[in-house]
């Protein structure tokens, strides 16, 4: 991989990044020479741009005060850009659940407040799957989502809810009522919420401590969704088995 | 596992634990008793593991790293402090307080006018200002690479110590507990001075003064002690209250002032230059002492939150703050005092004496807003220079019990109490003694302003060889030390000169001061090389710091 720093050209706002690509490589106790001479940027610049990376504590100095670490403030951005990891166990369990059956089968999983692809049905990719991730009031794993957040309004975009289709919830009165009713039913479903068509239902994987992780998400069109919730006792079960392969 | 004598409580010495009682003491009933049995003794905290394996016991203190033989420590050597929750403004404040602008705004220009006779021939204050401002700036400058690149606990020591070297180190914090300490003293010596003066300006008549002042001396040490052993933030929160209003009514009242007595001086006549060098000098070493402490925030490195950030943005705005508020100040003042009488100018306290010819009420407003900026200097002061005692406990260069920490309020607790009688009783004596309180502040603020700037001297020296050390040094860095540390020697040659040639009894007692460090660091260099090698400990990344390897969830 190249270095340079002619070739990126130099620029205030990606010497940081750079910066941090460089000491993440390295590892700790990469020193400032070592960061200014892989990326050929003056040393007067990388000191003035690792200090600030050390103030915001995005770095760290080692004891010896010579190296830099990664610090704590980067692990926002790593959860929040990092692709969950579905151990191959997992894959597995799921796989054997899909051939058996005539729908989709996704496992999403909630992150910092935000869903994550975690496993896509290959079969039946989603569809609208950024929307998914974007406006987690019209989605079954995202409500699921926001009726395991004490405070919904935290993961909601600022403003008026997104009209996606007319079933769409957008009265925020009505989507806490959801809400409360997911609370107690343990599972949450969408009919043409988010897409013209489709259907979803999405149920909890749990955590060790109780609280729900990810979600499995069982999809078809709007007019069978009643052939897909048959299955759901069967998927609440392979939810539950998944639950000690990712948590 | 070897365990440590220092762990068993019948050898701490009988006095140590009256005074840790006295501190429990403020310890309410409900706060910290949850965890009552959680000791900290240095380093070593007397709980069980997270994991349940017993308490790692460290045989002694000073083994942890000064030297960074590892990347990073897993324990950190001043554990025991409130970590990293401080947030920016109670740090300013802690620089800002320590430096005390409103109480040394109406101090200092007294100081310059009596000392150097009156008449014709007196220093031009505006220029003394902003010469003392320029040298001022140039040491924030050399504090601050430092400031980025270590979260210190003990300020100045601790960056000699990684510059210039441990033993050199001791002699700079010597400096600055000396620095620290005398103006604690002047700061308490002022506030009872002030509160007195407040209480004859009401009217109270008394019989003798000097007993209330002395009463109102160890109320002020009392409450002090109190603050400071509460909590870091609570000091340093009531700090900025009390330098916020008095800074407040001292603009107030000068504005007031001038728009009921309108001056008939023309302000050509403040900034009219005199020509005389060897005035200016003298007078810029005195403008320097009111600047000093800006620095004091580099020992709140453990306890701010984002150290790196906040310490360094302390330093630098704090003097600039500072000197603008002076330039204001002394322009107003050399208007207001020319027209004054010749008694007001030769007075300790010639603003409020100034105010009082207005109106008592005016002058006893003043009084409070000045008796509360020496109020959080004191604070200030003992905060900083407790930090550096107990960082010196901690390394075993200074008795190992001032290395302990409140186990409720992680504060230096120990250190502050050893170190405040101390403060207290200097002032006290000089009051019973029948010092009068504008020689005895006089020579109190001059002896300190000699601590700190030798310590300023180090510290800027230590700046381009601690970046050398870390292998980020410039030619600039290279530069701006050895001006530095030029222009501040020739600021204390000045003074120590003119101090000599007065007879003056300060240059020497600084002198004795220094010759002390240095036989101590000869005696730890010779007897106990372990020791002085642990010096420089500061607050170390730890794990926690550190991007953990997994995304949180």
């Amino acid at each position: 991989m190249n270095y340079r720093y002619e070739n990126r050209g130099p620029s205030t706002t990606s010497n940081p990044l750079r910066i941090l690509e460089v000491v993440a490589r390295l590892g700790t106790g990469t020193t400032a020479k070592e960061v200014s001479d892989a990326l050929q940027m003056p040393p007067a610049t990388a000191y003035r741009v690792l200090n600030a990376l050390v103030g915001d504590e995005y770095l760290a100095r080692t004891s010896d005060l010579r190296g830099f670490a990664l610090g704590h403030a980067i692990s926002g951005l790593i959860a929040a850009a990092a692709p969950p990891t579905v151990p191959a166990a997992a894959r597995a369990v799921i796989d054997a659940f899909r051939s058996g059956n005539r729908f989709a089968v996704h496992l999403i999983m909630f992150r910092n407040a935000a869903l994550r692809i975690a496993d896509e049905d290959p079969d039946y990719p989603l569809q609208s799957a950024s929307e998914m991730l974007r406006y987690p009031h019209a989605s079954a794993a995202g409500k699921l989502m926001l009726a395991e957040l004490g405070d919904s309004a935290s993961a909601l975009p600022k403003g008026p809810l997104m009209k996606l289709t007319e079933h769409t919830i957008v009265d925020k009165r009505r989507l806490e009522e959801v809400l409360a009713e997911i609370r107690i039913k343990g599972e949450a479903s969408e009919i043409n919420e988010l897409e013209q068509g489709s259907a979803r239902l999405a149920l909890p994987v749990r955590r060790p401590n109780g609280s729900v992780g990810a979600a499995l998400c069982l999809s078809g069109p709007s007019e069978r969704f009643d052939t897909v919730c048959e299955h759901a006792e069967e998927a609440r079960q392979l939810a539950s088995g998944l639950a000690p392969f990712l948590f | 596992m070897k365990i440590s004598v220092r762990n068993s409580a019948p050898y701490f010495p009988i006095a140590v634990n009256m005074l840790e009682t006295f501190g429990n003491m403020f310890t309410d009933a409900a706060a910290g008793r949850g965890n009552a049995n959680v000791w900290h003794f240095g380093s070593m905290t007397c709980v069980t593991h997270k994991q349940g394996e017993p308490a790692h016991r460290r045989e002694s203190w000073y083994a942890v790293s000064a030297h960074g033989d590892r990347f990073i420590t897993p324990h950190s050597p001043v554990e025991g402090l409130r970590r990293r929750k401080l947030s920016f403004l109670p740090v300013v404040a802690q620089a800002v307080a320590n430096v005390a602008p409103a109480g040394a705004m109406s101090v200092i220009p007294a100081l310059i006018f009596p000392g150097l006779v009156l008449g014709s021939a007196r220093p031009n204050l505006a220029l003394t200002f902003g010469a003392a401002m320029a040298v001022v700036i140039l040491v924030s400058f050399c504090l601050r690479p430092m400031a980025k690149r270590m979260a210190a606990v003990s300020g100045l020591y601790s960056y000699t110590a990684k510059g210039l070297g441990q033993r050199t180190a001791i002699t700079a914090g010597w400096s600055a507990i000396f620095g620290y300490g005398l103006v604690a003293m002047a700061s308490l010596l002022a506030v009872g001075t002030y509160v007195v003066q407040l209480l004859i300006n009401l009217g109270v008549a008394f019989a003798d003064p000097r007993i209330f002042t002395v009463l109102v001396i160890l109320a002020a040490a009392g409450a002090a002690c109190f603050l400071m052993i509460r909590g870091i933030r609570v000091s340093a929160w009531s700090t900025l209250l009390m330098e916020s209003i008095s800074i407040g009514i001292l603009a107030v009242l000068m504005i007031v002032y001038f728009a009921v007595n309108p001056p008939t001086v023309g302000l050509g006549s403040v900034f009219a230059w005199n020509g005389d060098f060897d005035l200016l000098s003298i007078g810029i070493v005195v403008a320097i002492s009111a600047f000093v402490g800006f620095e004091s925030p580099t020992t709140l490195g453990g306890e701010a939150q984002k150290p790196f950030v906040s310490v360094p943005r302390a330093i630098t705005w704090t003097p600039i703050l500072a000197g603008v508020l002076y330039l204001l100040a002394a322009t107003a003042q050399d208007v207001a005092l020319k027209e004054a009488p010749l008694d007001i100018t030769g007075s300790s306290t010639p603003l409020s004496d100034l105010f009082s010819q207005t109106s008592p009420m005016f002058a006893a407003v003043l009084d409070l807003g000045i008796a509360a900026s020496w109020f959080a200097c004191a604070i200030a002061s003992v905060n900083a220079l407790a930090r550096i005692f107990f960082c010196m406990g901690r390394e075993g260069v200074a008795p190992r019990t001032v290395g302990r920490t409140h186990p409720a309020f992680g504060t230096p607790s120990t250190a502050i109490l050893a170190v405040m009688p101390v403060v207290a009783l200097v002032p006290i004596v000089m009051v019973i003694s029948g010092t009068s309180p504008v020689q005895g502040l006089a020579n109190l603020f001059t002896l300190g302003a000699y601590g700190y700037l030798g310590s300023y001297i180090f510290a800027s020296a230590s700046m381009p060889f601690f970046l050398r050390r870390i292998g980020e040094d410039t030619y600039a860095s290279w530069i701006l030390g050895a001006a530095t540390s030029l222009a501040l020697g020739a600021v204390l040659w000045t003074a120590a000169a003119v101090s000599l040639h007065t007879g003056n009894l300060q240059t020497l007692i600084y002198g004795g001061v220094l010759l002390a460090s240095v036989i101590f660091a000869t005696y730890l260099r010779l007897r106990l090389p372990e020791r002085l090698a642990s010096v420089g400990i500061y607050d170390e990344t730890r794990q926690l710091d550190l991007f953990q390897g997994e995304p949180i969830p």
